[in-house]
């Protein structure tokens, strides 16, 4: 059984290296829009520095959701989505593979660059720790909450846009508890609880979403 | 075993579109002549036989609407997802049917208790609104609604689209449980429950009766017009068979 | 109607009821509205059907 999903963990991977876009796109995008905004506001030190965390966590969000077709798309299109749901393995255990390497490609990334863009934003140290834990915990839920949306949507022609509407409300929560801890540690509070509730958020993600995924996937796939 | 038997009975029986279609048509008049009645005389007491608020003055009277429009956001997307749950797991198209017309009636609460509140919230508390943790879900709420629709109309098979809906919407039962009990796990500027706690409610009688008055006219509106809904789709989707032609000959 | 002045809240307490009103009146005039064209256009369609076509199968037809 965890044979099958090591073997599609490695595929999703390798495919994507192969593919470097894919990763790149993602990543480039993320650079360009948190660089958008000291450019559109000005070389305002202290401006930035306040709404630094939450440019650059809103832009996490949309660079995932903008990476998430990558997700099912392919497989969808060439038949391997169908193949994996004849596999002994149950499909809600293969997708965790696939958004475990999924995350890899994303969210991993987005969390090695973002010091980088943290610094152009004046932020400082102890917020930047913050907020790659933030990061940490929040872009797997992310990639999960997402496989969700792209799930439901993968077999539609206007998914793209259906997708934000579905995944932008499921991804507040998550946002709100990311930007409060960080607005704890910059007032010198500890961001325990929200920290906490990010954990909790991604344990039930973890648990519960792999059936709604595997049960979207089917819908779509008929 | 007869029992089983009657209740397999009851359960086809209830499942069939010409006997859903009959039964609801006979209930539906009843439904809607009781809410108004009940309409009537929560307006009546609440507006005029309601004593001033000692903190509020007048302006609390919005709250005969705005909290009923409240609980049935919640309470309709609950059912929504039940129905959607029962569509999922025994393919009932009447459950798939009752599940998705929710959505538009369900969609309309939520956004009358934003408006609502948010008409209470500039005399009382000098903002038409706040992002804090109750008012955030309810507008989440209220996308949640409306991408449940999005979704129905983008997928072009009924049958698939209901079936991806209700995973949607199950999906977004979590919201429920925030929205309830956003007032107690954050500090909000939205006010803590005073009527489903489960010591006394600290509401004043002759407050406390208008205000459930109204939350039983709005229960039987939505039963209404979501039995409206569910008959014209019912005859929409039926409406090569041999009933509605039946139907359709006497009218 | 003094018991219906509500003083410097009347703007919000109306607007808040009447909001509530057309919320309701649209939950009941569409669905009413949508049940009769659909009654209209089965109704059409099945005249259409049973005057406009040739089939010789069709019991409908007079010869």
């Amino acid at each position: 059984m965890f044979n099958a999903w090591v073997q599609i963990f490695k595929r999703d991977l390798l495919i994507a290296f192969r593919r470097r876009s894919e990763i790149i796109h993602p990543i480039i995008f993320f650079v360009m829009v948190i660089s958008l905004f000291p450019l559109a506001i000005g070389d305002d030190k202290v401006l930035l520095q306040k709404i630094a965390p939450a440019i650059i966590w809103v832009t996490a969000l949309l660079a995932t959701m903008l990476s998430l077709d990558n997700l099912f798309r392919t497989d969808f299109e060439d038949g391997s989505l169908e193949q994996m749901t004849m596999l002994k393995t149950p499909l809600s255990l293969l997708v965790t593979a696939k958004i475990a390497a999924h995350w890899f490609i994303t969210g991993l990334p987005l969390i090695l660059i973002t010091p980088l863009l943290a610094v152009l934003l004046y932020m400082p140290s102890e917020s930047i720790s913050m907020l790659l834990l933030t990061l940490l915990l929040g872009t797997p839920t992310l990639s999960i909450i997402g496989a969700v949306g792209i799930a439901l949507t993968v077999g539609l022609r206007q998914g793209g846009v259906i997708l934000s509407l579905l995944i932008l409300p499921l991804y507040i929560p998550v946002l709100i508890f990311a930007t409060l801890a960080l607005q704890n540690v910059e007032q010198g509070f500890s961001a325990e609880a929200q920290l906490a509730m990010m954990l909790a958020i991604l344990v039930l993600a973890i648990t519960l979403s792999p059936f709604a995924i595997a049960a979207a996937l089917k819908v779509s796939l008929n | 075993m007869n029992i089983f038997a009657s209740i397999t009975r009851l359960y086809h029986q209830f499942a069939s579109p010409p006997y859903f279609y009959r039964i609801s048509g006979l209930w539906l008049p009843y439904i809607m002549g009781l809410c108004a009645l009940l309409f009537a005389y929560g307006l009546y007491s609440g507006l005029i036989l309601a004593p001033i608020d000692y903190e509020q003055g007048e302006a609390y009277r919005i709250i005969f609407v705005h909290v009923p429009a409240a609980w049935m956001s919640m309470f309709v997307y609950m059912v929504m997802a039940a129905t959607g749950a029962i569509a999922l797991v025994w393919r009932l198209k009447l459950a798939e049917i009752v599940m998705i017309s929710c959505a538009p009636i369900g969609a309309s609460f939520t956004f009358l208790a934003l408006a609502t509140g948010s008409i209470w919230g500039k005399p009382m508390w000098n903002t038409w609104w706040v992002w804090d943790a109750r008012l955030t879900s309810e507008l989440l709420l209220l996308f949640l609604y409306l991408g449940v629709m999005a979704l129905y109309n983008a997928i072009e098979d009924r049958r698939t689209a209901a079936r991806a809906v209700a995973i949607l919407a199950l999906v977004g039962v979590v919201n429920i449980p925030i929205i309830h009990y956003s007032v107690e796990w954050w500090n909000t500027l939205h006010q803590g429950p005073t009527v489903t706690k489960f010591d006394k409610p600290s509401i004043h009688l002759s407050m406390l009766i208008p205000l459930l008055v109204m939350a039983v006219a709005f229960k039987l509106f939505f039963i209404g017009s979501l039995f409206m809904r569910v008959r014209t789709e019912l005859l929409k989707r039926e409406q090569n068979s041999k009933w509605v032609s039946a139907l359709l000959e006497s009218k | 109607m003094d018991a219906l002045d509500f003083g410097k809240y009347n703007l919000y307490i109306w607007a808040s009821y009447a909001l509530t009103f057309i919320v309701l009146l649209w939950n009941v005039v569409i669905p009413l509205l949508a049940k009769n064209k659909l009654i209209k256009d089965i109704k059409r369609r099945n005249y259409l059907n049973s005057n406009g076509s040739n089939d010789s199968d069709n019991m409908n037809e007079k010869t």
